[in-house]
């Protein structure tokens, strides 16, 4: 690592701040982080802070944004019956048996493969309803293309890191009847923070550097 | 007698460091300043949700400076303490002394 690059906080905690800080409106505390980093600050220190600033601001954020949240959540919703109606568990028929047996093509592969197919099939599923939705939400809005295409990269960046994380835990979370939860809750936050990157990313853009 | 809310432990902290900083607080130096008084880290967004708590109560006041390639293209956020915090931190202090001289166990009085 290069003196310059071990300068520069981690660049995917910056990223995930920079979604929120739009809708916190909040970028000097973004610029407060980058500041004190540099002043010999730990990578782990920032992703604390970076965690610590979304999760504080969290409540109040969705309070003020409630139209957004309960769009997100009822888009979403639908996630899971479709997903269940395609890929149902064990012992069950599928409704559409020629995306199941797409979807069980992953299983002749070897592992980790397998786990990366049902992730990347999860996530296109996903990908799928969300940008009907935000597609939906936006229609009657004037975007710059780039602000479209932004709003569009961070909801399949948040679904597959979604879907990667909720994969990891469930080796030691059983989720039981919440199995609903593993395939909407990536969906219900890449919405909304699409929609949020959409509406006000392009309203207080950082000065790029 | 008055119906309002106190400050809380963090918000008083808050306050007496805008107040020992002066002129020219932003996050970094609030932040570093409380740690090394309360020897604890603490989140710059708790210290931010709390600032801007006290901004709604009108204890606080912020400005924004000029952008900085340093912090990315970002402003800094100047936090200074108005006349009715300055009485709030009074009142406080007031009421912290009453309830010191209280305990015995404490000595009856501050440090």
């Amino acid at each position: 690592m290069t003196r310059a690059n071990s300068l520069q906080p981690p660049r995917l905690a910056t990223w995930l701040l920079d979604q929120f800080s739009p809708v916190l409106q909040n970028a000097p505390l973004a610029g407060d982080l980058m500041e004190a980093f540099k002043q010999r600050r730990s990578s782990s220190w920032y992703w604390r802070q970076v965690f610590g600033a979304i999760l504080i601001a969290l409540p109040s954020l969705l309070r003020k944004q409630w139209g957004c949240l309960a769009y997100a959540v009822g888009c979403s919703g639908l996630i899971s019956p479709a997903w269940f109606f395609m890929i149902p568990g064990a012992g069950h028929g599928s409704a559409l048996p020629q995306v199941f047996a797409l979807y069980a093509k992953g299983f002749a592969v070897q592992w980790p493969w397998s786990l990366v197919y049902q992730i990347a099939f999860l996530t296109a599923f996903q990908f799928v309803i969300v940008a009907v939705a935000l597609g939906s939400y936006l229609a009657s809005r004037m975007l710059n293309p780039q602000t479209l295409l932004r709003a569009f990269m961070v909801v399949v960046v948040v679904l597959a890191s979604g879907n990667v994380a909720i994969a990891f835990l469930s080796v030691v979370i059983r989720l039981g009847p919440l199995e609903w939860v593993r395939v909407s809750t990536p969906a219900t936050v890449a919405l909304l923070l699409g929609m949020w990157n959409a509406n006000l990313g392009s309203t207080s853009q950082p000065v790029s550097t | 007698m008055k119906n309002r809310s106190h400050l809380s432990d963090f918000e008083l902290i808050s306050m007496l460091v805008l107040l020992r900083l002066g002129d020219g607080a932003y996050g970094v130096p609030i932040a570093r300043e409380i740690e090394e008084q309360t020897k604890r880290e603490v989140k710059l967004g708790s210290v931010y949700a709390t600032l801007e708590r006290l901004e709604e109560k009108g204890f606080v006041v912020s400005e924004l400076g000029e952008p900085t390639p340093e912090r990315g293209g970002r402003a800094k956020r100047y936090f200074r303490v108005t006349k009715q915090g300055m009485r709030e931190v009074r009142e406080t202090r007031q009421i912290l002394i009453r309830l010191w001289q209280g305990v015995p166990e404490l000595g009856g009085g501050l440090l």
